[in-house]
């Protein structure tokens, strides 16, 4: 019995060595390129789409670690090797092939999409990316101008790399003036959920780093227009995520700024006919009234102002999204959660979309009037 | 007038001729015959050269062997005659064939003093005397019995009664204070090499044996290996008497039982298995009692060779807690286990030892419960750092970047640009030098074993680092590493996780998280299996006991610990009332400040 | 016959029945969770899942039901004495194979999970092995050993979880889908509810564990159970609100694992670890583990008991064999989606089928045969407990 036992013992053991025969994924981070961007530009041929593979020099690394925060010489403290082909995993082996180590996607942090890229391409991009399980969905995705390459060439004295920069951006509501980070996987959500079409953040660098205000619109995987930096914070305010937000009232020499609050929408359906109504309740700060004029008579005059602007501003917004055909504001989704029949008997929302009968409620309350009187 | 009419020629013959009991020459068959060897020896030598060493050994040999051979005859002739049934360990009565057999057999050690006497002046009664020098006391042997009974007047009584005259000596003549009474040499014997003293008197057949015992003993010293900062400052020495009197001193009740084993053919050490009577369950002693009336062994001496023994596989984990407080020793056996105590060993034994136990020590109970709640969630915190940070390290690092932030990840890789070995290596560079400083630092003197420390922290911490051959990195995860597996209280807590440490490392380098979670599951499984004498190690976790969690890495008041732990089975489970009383319910237990207040007023 | 039943191995206490049941189920459906449920009913899928647990409480009532009627002896052994010998070894096969087979679903899918999104270079077989093994090694101890392994690992991981879960709901992005809907489409509910029910599958394993019960605290152990089903099926109404209103109802049908994935944008800014949702769900290696080696457990006393085997090494022998068996089992599943296939074509109607089809057979015929339980009974232990 005891030499049973023995025998068992001895080949557990050995059973042991024999699963743990290989050190498969045991590969040290510096022996892996850190990919921590990721661009997809339209390559030359128009089957084909370039990927830019941005990762830290090692230099770079280095002083990190060493918490140095000057840039070493004047040197480039990203590098980037592209690859091209039909799909991206072609395109990610060409890149491999001119790099040493081990490209690793499992860090990726940001996505940068060009607006030239056309619908199938993207669409076969997104799929790809979708489907490796090291790439969890969380990286942030931004639309660049032209050509992501050359967004991602850009750089910024307020951080070594633009993923870092980005994350930092995005992941402080208050450093925006809306709230328009979107990670990857809630641009799939968009994508997948009918009703609703998505909507990215554009980066446009100039000499100091990058801009972002503004946010590009999708039908699909069709880029159909970008907002400008009024509309987008018009956007914001519809979809609530407005942050600092002002508006400034000629009239009475005053601004309104800090416009926050949530934004409602519900839908009804009368008579066949659907209608869409966004209740927004903004919150906001005066700021720059002569102290002499402030009455309470005065801030309601100023607080209906601002509403029936940012009203006027929201509704104009709604009817060019109509006109454009998009529905980045969801106002199908939220159809098909609370009339799910109704919805579910169009065929294509998109053709109902613009028939839409859209209200606006507007409230602004001003709820700061500042330490000085 | 001799006692023994039996014997009444042989004894007068004898006393006719006083004995010459200070020169050693016994008339004996034996100088013949060690006498014709001696000739035989010198021929042998002439002829042949044989090794005279032996040839003596031998000679000496057999003569004590005879010597031997003709006291047993003797105590058997007279043991024969005697009504008892005749047995070779009895003693006879007989005080000359007691000095041969002491004699030939014990006597032959210098340290083993063996005397003839006269009991009383008058009619003078022959006894005998004998003691370990240096485990006896000098003083109680020469005053409180030499003395007392040489001078002793009622000797009539002895020779008219000798069958009682060991009782007669008992009550009247010597003042030792606890005196016994044996027959059995075999008892005899080990009682004599315990230190007592052993006195044989003419013609009664039972011995007295006098506890004349004052061993060369350590003072009683603090605690070295389990340092307290507010508790009690005592710890045992090696000597078992004094380690009862520090727990008699701590539980007074009568209940407290105190039963002796002897364990080790050779050693014949003395074991004693502490209980409380009423409080732990009887089981429980009994099946340690049998555990250790099981043991067969040679030489026991120390209390870990029982502990062994006491365990009920051969796991990594210790399921017998080995302490040197008097202080956990008491509170243990209040709460209802078994304490053992080896004789010339400072650590006892307490059991049936749980896993939590060995993360319990006398401050968590000296201090506020909020303080003793923050130090074992301190330790728990110490334990999961020392085995978890090296692994997660290693997996985070080689098999899962994906789990870490990017800032740490680059920090990291920057740390490593350089570095030739894998994570794992390194981990297994730094951990040999802290293993190998470690051992130094207990080794070496304690003045240079500091030297030794700071020298192997600065000087070869900053080296490898500055080598290349480690990252900086890893200098701090090893040190927190290091640290934190030894805020386990007790240092044998310390040596599994020392251990099971490699295999999470292992487990990490081919799975990563993944495999760690498996170690563990592992680990979990292996100590929720462990059992000691009925009571499941992982208890109050692996049975989920919630009464008992109240005792664990949360310390709850001490009002709130009503009962005992329900893992121990014990017979009377309460240890306390519940609750203080309130001030509102019971005024009067609270007024002396109120009045105090109004006085004010 | 009585392998480990009366009197000679450890019993486990109420407390320990019902972690250990508890582990018996769930682990499999929940990488699937409400993915079914939302295909078929879409938003109505709320209604499937508790359906599901209301059928779950039914079954689980009829299954103790058989169990009292020989409580101290499992069904495999006396089976055959109330239903004649070749039915009971039929029954028997049954049980053996089931297991078996839910349990190389479980250890192929979580190897496809943890390879997919944790090991990619690793080979699955590798995973899969590591996994039994350590399953195999939390078997080994017998019944008490495994149940305070359980209470002591799966109790923390399961609490820890739905903590990760309610901090999930901060990802919330369309509050509106927390309201329960308000239509009841039956057909698709119904549908919806059978699909989903792999995440029921497997209690079952309470006809073998039953008699481990200590006697005195068999209502006690069959009340917790309950409560521990409450408990599952209010967590999981959780979870599927946050991921409803997380995800919206059209993307979580596009997900594989949708629970996963809900894990996996979980991240923790300012902590060692960012991605902490994918450590818990590397933590549920211990729920998985957990219903393995309950079904390892079961699968060897099911096994001894029909061989009528007996003894600790036999058990250590038959754990093993059951152990390779799966890893050569899972070994033979070649990817995720035929996983999903087993699961929705053969497992769930065979669970059902047993779950079912169990009750029904061996109550009415235990009702014609008083007498004969009542014999058995009185032979398995010497003052049985009332019918009832």
């Amino acid at each position: 019995m005891t030499r049973f036992k023995v025998w068992v013992k001895i080949a557990t053991v050995f059973g042991l060595v024999f699963l743990l025969t290989g050190c498969w994924g045991n590969r040290p981070v510096n022996d892996r390129i850190l990919v921590l961007c990721m661009g997809i530009d339209p390559a030359k041929s128009p089957n084909q789409f370039t990927v830019i593979f941005q990762s830290p020099t090692p230099s770079a690394v280095t002083n990190s670690s060493q918490g140095s925060s000057s840039a070493s010489g004047g040197q480039s403290e990203v590098f980037a090797v592209k690859g091209t082909g039909q799909s991206l995993e072609a395109a990610f082996n060409q890149a491999q092939a001119k790099v040493s180590k081990d490209l690793y996607l499992g860090q990726l942090q940001l996505l940068v999409i060009s607006n030239q890229l056309k619908p199938m391409l993207l669409k076969r991009a997104i799929t790809s990316l979708q489907s490796i399980g090291t790439l969890d969905k969380t990286p942030y995705i931004v639309v660049a101008n032209g050509s992501a390459f050359r967004m991602l060439q850009q750089t910024s004295p307020q951080a070594k790399f633009p993923s870092l920069y980005f994350i930092s951006l995005f992941g402080c509501v208050s450093c925006q003036t809306d709230a328009l980070g979107i990670r990857f996987w809630q641009y799939l959500v968009r994508i997948d959920t009918r009703g609703v079409d998505p909507y990215l953040p554009v980066a446009l660098p100039f000499s100091q780093g990058y801009r972002v205000d503004r946010v590009a619109l999708y039908r699909g995987y069709h880029y159909i227009t970008m907002l400008d930096p009024i509309q987008t914070t018009t956007f914001g305010i519809l979809q609530g995520l407005s942050h600092k937000v002002s508006v400034f009232l000629p009239k009475q020499q005053a601004t309104v700024a800090f416009l926050t609050g949530p934004s409602h929408l519900t839908t009804q359906v009368i008579n066949g006919q659907v209608r869409a109504t966004f209740d927004i309740h903004l919150t906001a700060m005066l700021m720059g009234l002569d102290a002499h004029t402030e009455t309470p008579q005065k801030i309601s005059e100023i607080s209906q102002t601002t509403s029936q602007i940012i009203a006027k501003r929201c509704v104009a917004l709604v009817r060019q999204l109509q006109r454009q055909d998009v529905d980045p504001l969801g106002i199908g989704r939220m159809l098909s959660w609370q009339h799910p029949h109704t919805f579910s008997n169009f065929v294509h929302w998109h053709q109902e979309y613009p028939k839409v009968h859209v209200v606006v409620h507007c409230v602004v309350k001003i709820t700061d009037v500042g330490t000085t009187k | 007038m001799w006692p023994f009419s039996r014997h009444k020629s042989k004894v007068g013959a004898k006393r006719s001729t006083r004995a010459n009991r200070l020169d050693e020459t016994p008339k004996n068959p034996a100088i013949k015959l060690m006498e014709t060897l001696k000739t035989s020896e010198e021929t042998l030598e002439y002829l042949t050269g044989v090794d005279l060493g032996l040839l003596k050994d031998l000679i000496t040999e057999t003569k004590t062997f005879s010597k031997r051979l003709e006291a047993l005859i003797q105590d058997f002739t007279q043991g024969k005659s005697s009504s008892q049934s005749p047995t070779l360990d009895q003693f006879s009565g007989d005080v000359e064939a007691a000095y041969d057999r002491l004699k030939s057999t014990v006597g032959q050690s210098p340290d083993i003093i063996i005397r003839r006497f006269f009991i009383g002046q008058s009619h003078q009664v022959p006894a005998l005397l004998a003691f370990v020098d240096g485990l006896a006391s000098n003083e109680m042997i020469d005053q409180d019995t030499v003395t007392l009974m040489q001078t002793f007047k009622g000797t009539e009584s002895l020779l008219k009664n000798p069958a009682i005259a060991h009782q007669i000596i008992h009550d009247s003549v010597v003042s030792v204070g606890h005196a016994t009474v044996e027959t059995k040499w075999s008892k005899l014997i080990i009682d004599l090499m315990g230190g007592n003293t052993i006195v044989w008197i003419q013609g009664c057949p039972e011995v007295l044996v006098l506890d004349t015992v004052k061993y060369p003993a350590r003072a009683i010293s603090a605690p070295m290996t389990e340092r307290a900062v507010k508790g009690p400052q005592e710890a045992f020495n090696e000597v078992i008497l004094t380690q009862m009197n520090l727990i008699r001193r701590r539980i007074k009740s009568p209940n407290l039982h105190f039963d002796p084993v002897k364990i080790g053919q050779l050693s014949q050490t003395l074991v004693v298995v502490a209980h409380v009577e009423g409080v732990t369950n009887p089981e429980l002693v009994m099946a340690v009692k049998r555990r250790l009336a099981d043991i067969q062994i040679a030489n026991l001496e120390y209390s870990n060779t029982l502990s062994e023994s006491l365990s009920s596989s051969h796991s990594l984990f210790p399921q017998v807690r080995s302490t040197e407080r008097a202080d956990i020793v008491a509170r243990d056996l209040s709460m209802g286990k078994v304490a053992i105590m080896v004789d010339n060993t400072p650590y006892a034994l307490t059991l049936p030892a749980t896993f939590i136990d060995f993360y319990q020590t006398t401050d968590d109970y000296t201090a506020s419960f909020w303080e003793a709640s923050l130090e074992r969630l301190v330790r728990l915190l110490g334990l999961f750092v020392g085995l978890l940070l090296p692994p997660l390290y290693i997996a985070l690092s080689s098999v899962d970047p994906e789990l870490l932030p990017t800032k740490l990840v680059i920090t990291i890789a920057g740390s490593r640009v350089g570095i030739p070995f894998p994570p794992i290596f390194e981990v297994i560079i730094m951990w040999t030098i802290i293993e190998i400083l470690r051992e130094a630092a207990i080794r070496l003197p304690k003045g240079l074993s500091t030297t030794l420390g700071t020298v192997g922290a600065i000087v070869v911490g900053t080296a490898v680092v500055k080598a290349a051959l480690v990252s900086d990195i890893m200098i701090v995860i090893i040190t927190l590493t290091a640290l934190g597996l030894f805020t386990s209280p007790v240092y044998e807590m310390a040596v599994p996780w020392r251990i099971l440490f490699w295999f999470v490392i292992l487990a990490a380098y081919f799975l990563g998280v993944y495999g760690i979670i498996l170690s563990l599951i592992v680990i979990l499984a292996h100590l929720a299996s462990l059992e000691n004498f009925g009571v499941p190690y992982l208890s109050p976790f692996g049975p989920l006991r919630i009464r008992d969690l109240k005792d664990s890495w949360v310390k709850f008041p001490e009002d709130a610990m009503v009962y005992r732990p329900t893992s121990l089975r014990t017979v009377s489970p309460k240890q306390r009332t519940h609750h203080t009383k309130k001030p509102m319910v019971y005024p009067q237990l609270h007024q002396a400040q109120k009045e105090h207040f109004d006085d004010e007023v | 016959m009585n392998t480990g039943a009366v009197g000679r191995l450890p019993r486990i206490s109420a407390m320990q029945f019902a972690t250990m049941i508890t582990s018996g189920y769930i682990a499999l459906g929940i990488f699937y969770f409400p993915r079914q449920a939302i295909a078929n009913a879409g938003r109505a899928g709320l209604w499937s899942i508790i359906l599901d647990g209301i059928i779950t409480w039914v079954l689980m009532h009829l299954i103790f039901r058989v169990n009292r009627l020989v409580p101290n002896e499992t069904l495999t052994s006396f089976a055959p004495k109330i239903l004649s010998k070749p039915i009971g070894f039929v029954m028997g096969v049954y049980t053996i194979v089931y297991h078996v087979i839910l349990a190389i679903a479980a250890v192929a899918l979580f190897g496809f999970v943890l390879g997919d999104i944790f090991l990619p270079l690793t080979p699955i077989w590798v995973i899969v092995g590591a996994l039994v093994m350590t399953s195999v090694y939390m078997g080994w101890g017998g019944t008490a050993g495994l149940a305070r392994t359980l209470q002591a690992g799966y109790t923390p991981v399961a609490i820890l979880t739905l903590l990760t879960g309610l901090a999930t709901s901060l990802l919330v992005r369309h509050p509106v889908l927390l309201l329960p809907p308000k239509d009841f489409p039956i057909v698709p509910i119904l549908r919806g509810a059978w699909q989903e029910y792999i995440i029921f599958i497997g209690f079952q394993l309470t006809v073998t564990l039953y008699p481990f019960i200590r006697n005195e605290q068999r209502k006690q152990a069959e009340k917790y159970s309950y409560i521990a089903l409450g408990i599952v099926i209010a967590i999981l109404v959780i979870e599927y609100e946050v991921e409803i209103a997380t995800f919206g109802p059209y993307y979580i049908t596009q997900l594989r694992w949708p629970l996963v994935s809900l894990m996996r944008i979980l991240s923790v800014q300012g902590f060692f670890i960012d991605k902490f949702g994918l450590l818990v769900v590397a933590l549920w290696t211990i729920i998985v583990a957990g219903f393995v080696a309950v079904r390892l457990w079961c699968l060897s006393h099911d096994v001894m008991a029909m061989f009528q085997l007996k003894g600790g090494v036999a058990y250590h022998i038959v754990l093993i064999v059951s152990g390779l068996a799966l890893i050569l089992g899972s070994a033979m599943i070649p990817n995720a989606q035929f996983d999903e296939i087993l699961n929705e074509r053969y497992l769930i109607p065979a669970g059902v089928v047993y779950l079912i089809g169990i009750p029904l057979v061996i109550l009415p015929v235990a009702y014609f045969r008083r007498t004969a339980v009542q014999k058995i009974r009185n032979q398995a232990e010497a003052t049985p407990p009332p019918i009832g």
